[in-house]
């Protein structure tokens, strides 16, 4: 999987992404599922990961639930034989409950699609796919350069804020919310101009290694589209067209 | 300008009458520039702060004027192509541009994408790009970095990785904007070691901005000493560096500073302080920064602390204002512990200068800025009017209080900051970096103020990197490896009979002068009367 | 310490010529500013009510970038930050891939707004309306798109004057403080409902909130999009006077630029593609020619 033409990729997530606004019966929404999970696995995610990328997610699952179960239309309540407490009759209907646990499965099918377009393969090879794909190059490199900023912003932000304290300044410890409001600026202020300072800095080093040059460029990588993803490309097309007609047939 | 002899080449680079201005600025950055330097030569550029060294070195390859826009007057020619007149594209296949802050040169997500950034813009061919990029690397000591990502890298680290990608591009003129003021001394070292090497294997001229005299003496074959945007010489580093005219303020006899200090006298307003360390350690993730460190400071002491970059100076300052809490051991200030202080005693006791101003500069006045601390502090408007006031003077910008501290220079920005840590009138001050990016007067500056808070009774201890100034003010010498403190006693004992430990410690760390020289046949035909300004 | 003023010589100003760097805003500036929107969630997040429960500055940063930079560039901005956000934290990613077109919306529509187009931007909330009501549960809670939106096309109006007042006076320093505050608030305020409107669609699609909600958000909508409004304005203003201190030409300075007259491209204009191998040719050459 990884030594597929990044454009493959996007096209496939792409896809998927799609399929979670179209989908609407169960059946196809868990094959989809099905489908996402093996391309979870083959570009080598593992169980942890997938558990650490739903976790986040529980509190959505808990409101799309009982959102559903409250107003979906439905006749039949949702009764549940506790051992200790006897019948208990919630005023869900299990209707609601179903059609939203369908979306929350909806949800997972797209939680997975960031992941799965990024695993194993490095920034650059999407940047240069997404360039190949019509992005001017310009905008391709302000990604790089931005990820390559965010660990000196890191350490920017501890800097600064650890400045700020050591001047009195607590607010975002124990401030109210006005309070924090207004010391906001001694935080944000001090990071967005060294940032900007650095900025202008980055632009004479661009601009010193010919960067704009208006010559065409090139890459020291190269993007092959060869019969394999070819292959995959036409096997995720199929696939999509027949959830679809599924989803609509059923 | 007379023509050269005829044995010399022709010039590398050449400035004809040269004469700058910034947009929107009404004074000359440069002004009215003439020289020559020649194939293969090593160039110092040294000057004070603002006198124009970084617009000289932007103004070799062509980023003055295309990219900053302005006015110009006059030319300047690099091997023979003049810079008004090609693109900055262009004039990068010749000249290289290293800049002082490795983190402004990283663009790319892998250290190969990095280096081969340039030849990528230049388009040229992949293979062609890897072969040179591959050369690149392997020249400046980074072979097999190719999948690291360059924000992980140290500083030293990311300064070799930005001159390989300009080395990709096979210049043939290496510019340095003070492109080791932000190293420790063994970083400097080595990195101007490596730039002495790929100059004479790849016979570049060389072009160094720097405020480090011992670098200049070292490397530089001549020395273009700039003031105000004027060349006051251009000569060899022994005829430059002793000259005794008074035009130079690169060295100023001590004491002798351009803004009055305050004379202050024991202040009987500060509550002294000692620091009192006891067998700390501090962890992070992985690593031990900081294991079972013991000193004491007092009250009135000026205490300086050197180490390499990682060995444990900042963490030990983090554990004394109690940003960081130690695994083991304790700090105390003025006897009660540091953990146990809520953050107004805190501050009371200790105060932070951090090394870099513009991470604390967010008023739109000078007077605002400073204000600041007293504000969070409660205290009453008089109060803190006064506070303000007494600050400023001791720094010396009581004139500049309504400006917007954004608008100052970099040495004016530091002493904002200072001053905004000493409206607080904490008992000890922890100075961190405090001379780092600073001219020499600049760095006076800073140190005398120092002095005369420690005469009124304060704690100070500095971090520094400059051991030469520290020895000049600080009376006690801490020196600090791998986290442990290594020596600590009175300077002058210590740099005199612990010159091995200082060695371990990698904070003697000093350029030398390299053994094989490219030699540049030059004389005294040179050397230009009609090029030094009236 | 004030460096001596260089005197100036008979006729030096004359013969100098003048260059112009190029217009525009340098990608590197465009690219720390996505950095810092996508490192926003580190800073200290305040709580607050409504649907987010608490939020980051991030959000402030999103119709910055449109102020700073323009449509083009505050959209490109936005874009890179947001995904870039979303490649550090999936779970935020609430649309999936295209979560975000949200960001970039918002700035696209702010920097519509500042730069003289608002009519796109209320386009833009138009599309909003009719996605709205295209969906059924939509049709039932119309009085959120009543509220939240129009009050979206009232800043949208709002703020186009504004700016269009800033931009007329933008050559006076120093530059009127209320004036640019109110603009921030009233642009950003109309980039929220603009990417709102899409988002809400989406939304809609995908999670398929019931009606009863949305009646219920017609309120905490608007009054938790004029909070995120205020901090813009809060951390924006500070900025928008103080960047071009620092010689960062963006917001009201870049206005300067785009008055009628004001020269635009650097004096020697975009030079045709050239290839690797017309360089070589050229530096063999060089040593007899001074031009390329």
């Amino acid at each position: 999987m990884d030594r597929l033409d990044p454009r493959v990729r996007v096209a496939v997530v792409i896809l998927m992404s799609i399929l979670c606004f179209l989908l609407r019966h169960p059946a196809t929404i868990v094959a989809a599922l099905v489908v996402a999970l093996v391309l979870w696995r083959a570009v080598g995610l593992g169980w942890e990961e997938l558990v650490a990328g739903i976790r986040p997610l529980r509190v959505v699952f808990v409101l799309v639930i009982a959102a559903q179960g409250f107003f979906f239309p439905g006749d039949t309540p949702v009764r549940l034989d506790l051992p200790l407490l006897g019948a208990l009759t919630l005023p869900l209907t299990v209707q609601g409950v179903s059609f939203g646990l369908m979306l929350c499965l909806r949800v997972l099918v797209l939680a997975t699609t960031v992941p799965i377009l990024t695993s194993q393969t490095s920034i650059d090879r999407i940047v240069l796919a997404l360039t190949r794909l019509g992005l001017p190059y310009r905008a391709a490199y302000t990604v790089t350069t931005a990820l390559n900023q965010i660990p000196v912003l890191r350490s920017d932000i501890a800097t600064i804020s650890a400045a700020q304290r050591l001047r009195g300044s607590t607010a975002f410890d124990r401030g109210r919310f006005l309070q924090k409001l207004r010391a906001y600026p001694a935080l944000v202020v001090p990071l967005v101009m060294t940032s900007m300072r650095r900025a202008t800095l980055m632009g004479v080093a661009m601009q010193s290694r010919a960067f704009g040059s208006g010559a065409a460029r090139t890459s020291i990588h190269a993007l092959s589209f060869r019969r394999l993803d070819a292959m995959v490309l036409a096997a995720s097309l199929v696939l999509f067209g027949v959830l679809v007609t599924v989803d609509r047939v059923i | 300008m007379q023509a050269l002899p005829e044995h010399l080449p022709p010039p590398a680079v050449e400035f004809h009458r040269l004469s700058y201005r910034y947009p929107g600025s009404s004074r000359w950055a440069l002004h009215d520039l003439s020289l020559r330097i020649l194939p293969g030569e090593f160039v110092a550029v040294i000057g004070p702060n603002g006198a124009g060294k970084s617009s000289l070195c932007k103004s070799l390859n062509g980023i003055i004027p295309h990219f900053e826009g302005g006015a110009l007057k006059g030319s300047v020619r690099v091997h023979n192509r003049d810079t008004r007149q090609h693109e900055v594209a262009d004039l990068a296949r010749h000249v290289g541009l290293v800049l002082e802050d490795p983190d402004a040169q990283l663009f790319a997500g892998t250290v190969l994408d990095e280096a081969a950034f340039g030849g990528e813009n230049l388009g040229m061919e992949p293979q062609m790009i890897r072969s040179s990029v591959a050369r690149a690397l392997r020249a400046v000591g980074l072979r097999g970095f190719d999948e690291r990502v360059p924000s992980t890298l140290s500083g030293g680290q990311k300064q070799r990785l930005a001159i390989a990608s300009l080395l990709a591009m096979t210049p043939s003129v290496l510019v340095f904007d003070e492109a080791t003021s932000q190293l420790d001394a063994e970083g400097a070292q080595h990195l101007m070691e490596l730039v002495c090497r790929l100059k004479l294997r790849y016979k570049l001229t060389v072009v160094v901005a720097t405020h480090d005299m011992a670098l200049v003496r070292a490397y530089a074959d001549r020395v273009i000493a700039l003031e105000a945007g004027r060349l006051v010489a251009f000569d060899t580093p022994e005829r430059v560096l002793s000259a005794p005219a008074p035009r130079f303020s690169l060295h100023r006899a001590p004491g002798e500073g351009t803004r009055p200090t305050l004379d202050i006298a024991a202040d009987p307003l500060i509550d002294r302080c000692g620091v009192d360390i006891r067998s700390v350690r501090c962890e992070y993730p992985g690593t031990v920064a900081v294991d079972d460190v013991s000193a004491t400071f007092s009250p009135g002491e000026f205490a300086g602390i050197v180490g390499r970059n990682g060995s444990g100076k900042t963490t030990l300052f983090k554990a004394i204002v109690g940003l960081l809490r130690p695994v083991a051991g304790e700090v105390r200030l003025a006897g009660r512990p540091v953990q146990s202080l809520d953050s107004t005693d805190l501050v009371r006791r200790a105060g932070y200068v951090q090394q870099n101003p513009d991470h604390q500069l967010f008023a739109d006045t000078v007077w605002k800025e400073v204000a600041f601390g007293p504000v969070n502090l409660g205290l009453d408007r008089d109060e803190v009017e006064d506070r303000v006031r007494r600050s400023l003077d001791t720094v010396g910008l009581r004139d500049q209080a309504n400006e917007h501290p954004l608008a100052l220079g970099r040495s004016d920005r530091s002493l904002v900051a200072l001053a905004s840590v000493l409206a607080l009138e904490s008992g000890v001050i922890l100075l961190d970096e405090p001379t780092r990016g600073h001219d020499m007067a600049g760095s006076r500056r800073v140190m005398e103020i120092a002095c005369s808070l420690r005469d009124a009774g304060r704690t100070i201890i500095a971090i520094g990197h400059d051991l030469g100034l520290l020895c000049e003010y600080a009376s006690r010498l801490v020196v600090m490896d791998s986290g442990r403190i290594v020596a600590d006693g009175p300077t002058g004992e210590i740099i005199e009979s612990r010159t091995e430990v200082l060695e371990a410690a990698g904070v003697l760390a000093t350029h030398r002068a390299p053994s094989e020289r490219m030699a540049v046949p030059f004389s005294d035909d040179m050397y230009d009367e009609e090029q030094i300004c009236g | 310490m004030r460096v001596n003023e260089a005197r100036d010589g008979p006729g030096l100003d004359d013969e100098a010529v003048t260059f112009y760097a190029g217009s525009g805003t340098h990608p590197a500036v465009i690219a720390v500013w996505a950095a810092i929107i996508a490192t926003g969630h580190l800073l200290p997040t305040i709580p607050m009510l409504g649907i987010s429960g608490t939020f980051t500055v991030s959000v402030a940063f999103v119709p910055l970038a449109g102020i700073l930079f323009g449509p083009v560039g505050g959209a490109v901005c936005a874009a890179v930050g947001s995904f870039i956000a979303q490649l550090i934290a999936p779970h935020t990613a609430w649309l999936g891939l295209a979560t975000f077109l949200i960001a970039t919306i918002n700035a696209l529509a702010v920097g519509l707004i500042t730069r003289g187009r608002w009519y796109v931007s209320a386009a833009i909330i138009g599309l909003g309306y009719a996605l709205w009501f295209a969906t059924p549960i939509g049709a039932e809670a119309a009085v959120f798109p009543l509220v939240f939106y129009t009050a979206g096309i009232v800043a949208t109006v709002g703020g186009a004057f504004v700016w269009r007042l800033l931009a007329i006076r933008s050559h006076e320093a120093p530059v009127s403080l209320p004036l640019t505050a109110i603009g921030v608030f009233f642009a950003s305020y109309a980039g929220f409902v603009s990417a709102a409107g899409i988002a809400n669609f989406a939304g809609i699609l995908l999670y398929e909130w019931p009606a009863t909600m949305w009646r219920g958000l017609a309120v905490v909508s608007p009054i938790e999009r004029a909070i995120f409004s205020l901090a813009a304005t809060l951390i924006g203003v500070p900025l928008i006077i103080g960047l071009p201190k620092i010689g960062v030409r963006v917001g009201l300075a870049a206005l300067t630029a785009l008055r009628p007259g004001a020269p635009r491209r650097s004096r020697h204009a975009r030079r045709p593609r050239r290839t690797w191998h017309a360089h070589e040719r050229d530096a063999r050459e060089a040593p007899t020619r001074d031009r390329s």
